[in-house]
């Protein structure tokens, strides 16, 4: 839900456990209580998408056991083994920090990622402002970070389970090129289409490239969605890296993201969700600002985590 | 629940349509894989198989359609 300043520190106070979204100069002012939180200023929310500095996302986590952690970039690969054996866990990584970029390139290699259940999200800012910055925020210690990320480790009680979920409304386009990659990168400047060596940028200018739609990769039977954030003379710069051995093909295009999603949702039974996060990109390509996808409501944020960093993608957790 | 490493090595070499349920299911897949492929050994295998087996002890009750799968191959 999404409250004032006001009403999201009452909450704190009252003790309850919760996931907060929100402004970098709102989150500063929060005071010392058990959440986790990180900036963004876009919402997905029951009255529709919205942009504001002035409400904060506030999720009531409802589980009594639980630890809340901060990681750099040197101690992040410890995530998946501070997990509860039975739980989940949310991380928050500041856009573009050390921790993010670490995280990104090398968690497949964190000891036991892929068997605990971690999903969570990128923190931003408004891209309409060129002096905020992206934060993290560790409620427990009263602490802002714009180089570490919080996690919030959950323990479930007996016989209950998370769930990750995602929704990726972008298919590989089967008229499209292979594309594919010599090494894991954020930032590319050659790669191979259709097995030729070309240089990225230089052919997606060529063959006008519509670089709103992500590239998807075959992660052996998954779609996956990574992001284009800006092409230079001679780079193309990622919102996830891509990976080498996989292949690649442009998206096909969406005429309708909020039909798209929605079409997506209905079969979920998403009663029991706890948490659910969207891409930035799919809110302003999809003009989402004032629509309602129906039912899986959070931040938005500058790119999504379903054990990887992912991208144009609605990640969400349920509890069975 | 349990994966040999017979059946891991069959998953690691299958070339046909994935038709695993959970993402991280297809997530640790392709870690493996390429892992495989640069280096075909049997430590490799038994690495999967051991994470494999983790899947199946922690959460058997959502990996059910995904083991069912991998033991059919």
């Amino acid at each position: 839900m999404q409250l004032t300043l006001e009403q999201t520190t009452k909450e704190i106070e009252s003790g309850a456990l919760l996931h907060i979204a929100g402004s970098e100069k709102l989150l500063l002012r929060l005071p010392k209580g058990n959440w986790i939180g990180g900036s963004t200023e876009y919402f997905l929310t029951e009255d529709g998408g919205a942009v504001t500095d002035q409400l904060l996302n506030v999720t009531s986590i409802p589980f009594d056991e639980y630890k809340v952690s901060s990681y750099s970039a040197d101690t992040i690969e410890n995530i998946a083994a501070d997990a509860y054996d039975r739980g989940f866990t949310i991380v928050i990584l500041p856009f573009n920090s050390r921790v993010h970029t670490k995280y990104a390139l090398d968690s497949d290699e964190f000891e036991g990622l892929f068997t605990s259940p971690i999903c969570g999200w990128i923190a931003g800012y408004n891209i309409m402002s060129d002096r905020q910055v992206a934060v993290s925020a560790n409620g427990v210690e009263g602490k802002v970070s714009e180089t570490d990320a919080v996690a919030l480790h959950i323990r479930l009680p007996e016989g209950r389970n998370a769930r990750i979920g995602t929704i990726n409304i972008f298919e590989p386009d089967t008229d499209s090129p292979v594309i594919t990659f010599k090494e894991n990168s954020l930032d590319v400047d050659s790669c191979f289409v259709d097995g030729e060596e070309v240089n990225f940028a230089g052919y997606l200018r060529e063959m006008n490239v519509n670089t709103n739609l992500p590239l998807v990769g075959d992660y052996s039977g998954a779609d996956v969605s990574i992001s284009f954030k800006e092409i230079t003379t001679k780079t193309v710069h990622l919102y996830a890296p891509v990976k080498a051995g996989v292949a690649y093909r442009f998206a096909k295009d969406v005429a309708d993201y909020e039909s798209a999603f929605q079409a997506k949702l209905a079969p979920i039974d998403h009663k029991n969700y706890v948490f659910a996060c969207n891409c930035i990109l799919n809110f302003l390509y999809g003009r989402m600002q004032g629509k309602d996808i129906g039912g899986l409501y959070g931040p938005v944020t500058y790119g999504e985590v379903a054990w990887k960093v992912i991208n144009q993608t609605l990640v969400y957790v349920i509890v069975e | 629940m349990t994966i040999s490493d017979a059946q891991t090595k069959k998953l690691l070499e299958y070339d046909g349509p994935i038709q695993l349920k959970q993402l991280a299911m297809n997530f640790a897949l392709n870690r493996f894989k390429t892992k495989y492929v640069a280096n075909p050994s049997d430590e490799v295998v038994t690495a999967y198989t051991k994470e494999l087996n983790t899947f199946f002890d922690k959460y058997e009750s959502i990996m059910k359609d995904d083991y069912e799968w991998i033991t059919s191959l």
